[in-house]
């Protein structure tokens, strides 16, 4: 081959300074990263995998809580109904056996400290069983 | 002195001195790799981007190597993939942004302080870059490398005709270029 037409055959390229006196310890950095960015990468592909069950799981149990909470929810109603039931019982009661005034004084409203009048009948506190005692012998 | 290649085997098989067997293996070979990829890549950077990749893909599969062909002829196989494959794709990349890898690397070489050859040198190198990269490859094989022709086809896997036959058009359509100062 004739190197006055092809130029010499020596390679025209240069490379810097000292890059092939580093080039293992520059491979072995690389490495390292790409192993680093691998172990990210497999962790990411893994939550990718169990996210959808985990979602799954989640509302599975989101389903039981309020599965196992109506019946609780309702109960919570139920009693306040049978509460409701014996003030009107207790009140129709009372209308047996004491004045409408009085009945009035005593009508208060929930939650609120009873106070009866001084000429009461009731003077002092009274249960249901003594309430109904007194009913049932009028 | 470099140690043989079949020390250099048994060490890998050996997986607690795997890395010890890559050194090695990077000191026998890093040169002549890194000079077969840089001709045919032209920029300093991409060539030690693939002669790594080179040397990762020999690292991940050095155990399994089998021996039918020399660990010279193997590791010239991966870099030569390495490189035609990152060519193509960069080729595409460029022709995504109507660029033109030829007269990219060819502008490049008059700037590139790396680039140390002569006038009839850079030349040549801009003639090269207007070959088909197969012919390019055994171009710069066979002219700066000195390879023989049963050398190149156990790398390229290509028959001893085919790259006498690729090696004469390159030597023309070169002498063509140069004769009609294409370059």
């Amino acid at each position: 081959m004739d190197e006055s037409i092809f130029g010499k055959k020596e390679c025209p390229f240069r490379v810097p300074e000292n890059y092939f006196e580093g080039f293992e310890d520059r491979f072995f950095e690389r490495m390292k990263s790409e192993m680093e960015k691998k172990d990210k990468r497999r962790y990411k592909t893994v939550m990718a995998v169990v996210k959808p069950w985990l979602a799954m799981a989640a509302s599975f149990l989101i389903i039981a809580l309020v599965y196992y909470n109506i019946p609780r929810l309702f109960k919570g109603d139920f009693n306040a109904n049978v509460v409701r039931e014996l003030d009107e019982e207790f009140i129709n009661s009372l209308a047996l056996i004491i004045d409408e005034n009085e009945i009035n004084d005593l009508v208060i409203e929930e939650d609120t400290i009873l106070i009866y009048p001084t000429d009461s009948l009731f003077l002092g506190s009274i249960s249901e069983e003594d309430l109904f005692a007194v009913t049932y012998f009028e | 002195m470099h140690p043989d290649d079949k020390e250099i085997l048994q060490l890998a098989q050996d997986s607690d001195r795997q890395n010890e067997a890559l050194v090695l293996l990077m000191k026998k070979y890093k040169e002549r790799l890194y000079w077969h990829i840089r001709k045919m890549v032209i920029i300093h950077e991409d060539a030690d981007d693939l002669l790594q990749n080179t040397f990762m893909k020999a690292w991940k599969n050095l155990r399994n190597f089998r021996g039918d062909a020399s660990l010279y002829t193997w590791l010239y196989k991966i870099a030569t993939n390495e490189t035609l494959n990152y060519i193509n794709k960069k080729k595409e990349s460029l022709l995504n942004e109507d660029a033109d890898m030829e007269m990219m690397l060819g502008n490049m070489l008059e700037t590139d302080a790396l680039f140390s050859g002569d006038e009839i040198q850079k030349r040549l190198q801009k003639c090269l870059l207007a070959l088909p990269e197969k012919q390019r490859l055994v171009f710069n094989m066979k002219y700066f490398d000195d390879m023989t022709y049963e050398q190149i086809s156990q790398i390229l896997g290509t028959s001893v005709g085919a790259l006498k036959a690729s090696y004469f058009h390159a030597v023309r359509k070169i002498e063509a270029f140069i004769k009609n100062e294409v370059f």
